[in-house]
């Protein structure tokens, strides 16, 4: 029985390699191999003619700002378009907030807006950005914190990873609170280069009235630590220390270079 | 586990949620520019309909920012941008259950673009309206694209096996219409082993991307 398929040469790129490649986006050395091979296979060099001359047709035909006006549009009318579903959503969540609030007297892991807060931000190739809590980071990336906080305090920064350990992330390691002042995203001095440890860690923010010094916070993490504890406590949902205190938290994912596969 | 430093990540710390912004849309704009016609051409053949086409390309584009804004690294976009793509059109096919309008002429079917695949194509035109919205993404980046198994598999978020019954269904649908094997379950050059474009250097699909 013929095979359709034995018509395609075995050694050719497939056309997504190949549109990299046109595109300029293939490695120093698989570049002068598709280079190579292209000089040989006219075929492929009819494909690459081909997606230019689309690469040409399609931008005539849309233009790069009508991209980015629907990219604004789409960011405007989303919640628009929710907004009776969230009208709901806010009813139940609000509802629920209260049976929370009303159930927790001292603190909730939710946070509305103008609460005490901590942001982090993200070094890597150069380029700064905010980053969500939860979000994966490299080895070698830096890291820095700022705060937002509608009334001043004290100020402590810990952290906990997977297996327990407990890092103080005080500028300098300060044993001490640090004075934070009331306003928003107010940097804290210094950063943080992350090693190659794949332990997944979370960073507590602790606003108090007064200094608290690093035993405190470190038996606070720990009574957390073991309260939580089932074998493996899981720093997902740990999202408070055990402290009377306004508190955020932030938790920082952690791979190696390359994805596991 | 972490080095301290003294040092800063300077004065963007502050600014970083606006001009940052401003910053990645500028390079959104650069990877339109260079990838958008291979996209949309392939959603295109994909869902055989311009306007749905046109709006899940944007859609893909918008996830590249987000991505892209959340702070992780996309070392090739049009890897990030075909596999994006490839998954909307798929969860939009499945989502109408609608037969796709009829178009004359996919541009990536074009006679002008690759003698060397004609009778591929041509026997997957014919196919076409036997296939469901599963097999026609299969067929679609294996025959016409020319990823090899792994490949699709990355691109689509679906199992080895899962590719490979679509692939036998495929020549099975082929066989009955007298079109002959186009998959040879024996390997042959569709197993050539080959650097995958999709995988190298990629960051993993978004949580909740990977579909069964």
């Amino acid at each position: 029985m013929k095979r359709i398929a034995d018509n395609r040469s075995g050694s050719c790129p497939s056309r997504l390699e190949l549109a990299g490649y046109q595109a300029g986006e293939a490695d120093g050395e698989r570049a002068a191999t598709l280079a190579r091979h292209l000089e040989q296979c006219p075929a492929c060099r009819r494909e690459i003619q081909f997606l230019e001359q689309r690469r040409g047709e399609f931008l005539s035909a849309h233009p790069p700002g009508q991209l980015l006006a629907e990219l604004d549009r789409r960011s405007e009318v989303r919640p628009r378009r929710l907004v009776l579903q969230l009208a709901a959503a806010g009813l139940a969540a609000g509802l629920a907030a209260v049976l929370l609030i009303w159930a927790r007297p001292r603190g909730s892991a939710v946070r509305t807006k103008g609460e005490f807060s901590l942001q982090v931000y993200l070094l890597r190739q150069g380029r700064v950005t905010r980053v969500k809590s939860g979000a994966l980071f490299l080895p070698g990336d830096r890291i820095q914190f700022t705060c937002s906080s509608p009334a001043g305090g004290y100020l402590f920064l810990v952290s906990v990873d997977a297996s327990g350990r407990i890092f103080n992330y005080n500028h300098q390691a300060s044993s001490n609170s640090v004075r934070l002042a009331a306003g928003s995203d107010q940097v804290m001095e210094g950063s943080i280069l992350l090693d190659d440890s794949h332990l997944a860690e979370r960073v507590f923010a602790i606003l108090s009235d007064h200094p608290l010094d690093f035993d405190q916070v470190r038996r606070a993490v720990e009574r957390t630590w073991h309260r939580a504890a089932t074998a493996e406590p899981d720093l997902e949902s740990i999202t408070r220390l055990d402290l009377p205190y306004s508190q955020d938290s932030f938790l920082l994912r952690k791979r190696a270079e390359k994805p596991p596969r | 586990m972490v080095a301290r430093g003294d040092r800063n990540l300077g004065v963007t710390v502050m600014a970083a949620g606006g001009e940052d912004e401003a910053s990645w849309r500028e390079e959104v704009e650069d990877v339109y520019r260079r990838h958008a016609a291979f996209v949309y051409d392939h959603l295109l053949s994909l869902t055989r309909n311009e306007t749905e086409a046109w709006d899940l390309t944007q859609e893909a584009f918008l996830r590249y920012l987000r991505y892209c804004l959340s702070g992780r690294r996309v070392d090739r976009p049009l890897g990030f941008l075909y596999r994006t793509a490839t998954r909307l059109s798929w969860r939009a096919a499945r989502r109408r259950r609608l037969e796709p309008l009829p178009l004359a002429n996919p541009p990536e079917l074009a006679e002008s673009m690759d003698t060397r695949t004609s009778e591929t194509r041509l026997a997957l035109e014919r196919l076409w309206p036997r296939l469901d919205a599963r097999l026609r993404v299969v067929a679609k980046l294996r025959f016409i694209d020319r990823l090899n198994v792994a490949e699709v598999c990355e691109a689509t978020g679906w199992s080895r096996g899962r590719v490979r019954r679509c692939l036998k269904k495929i020549n099975k649908i082929a066989e009955e219409t007298g079109l002959g094997e186009i998959f040879s379950p024996a390997g042959g050059h569709n197993q050539t082993p080959r650097v995958s474009y999709i995988m190298g250097g990629e960051d993993p699909p978004e949580k909740g991307e990977r579909e069964r």
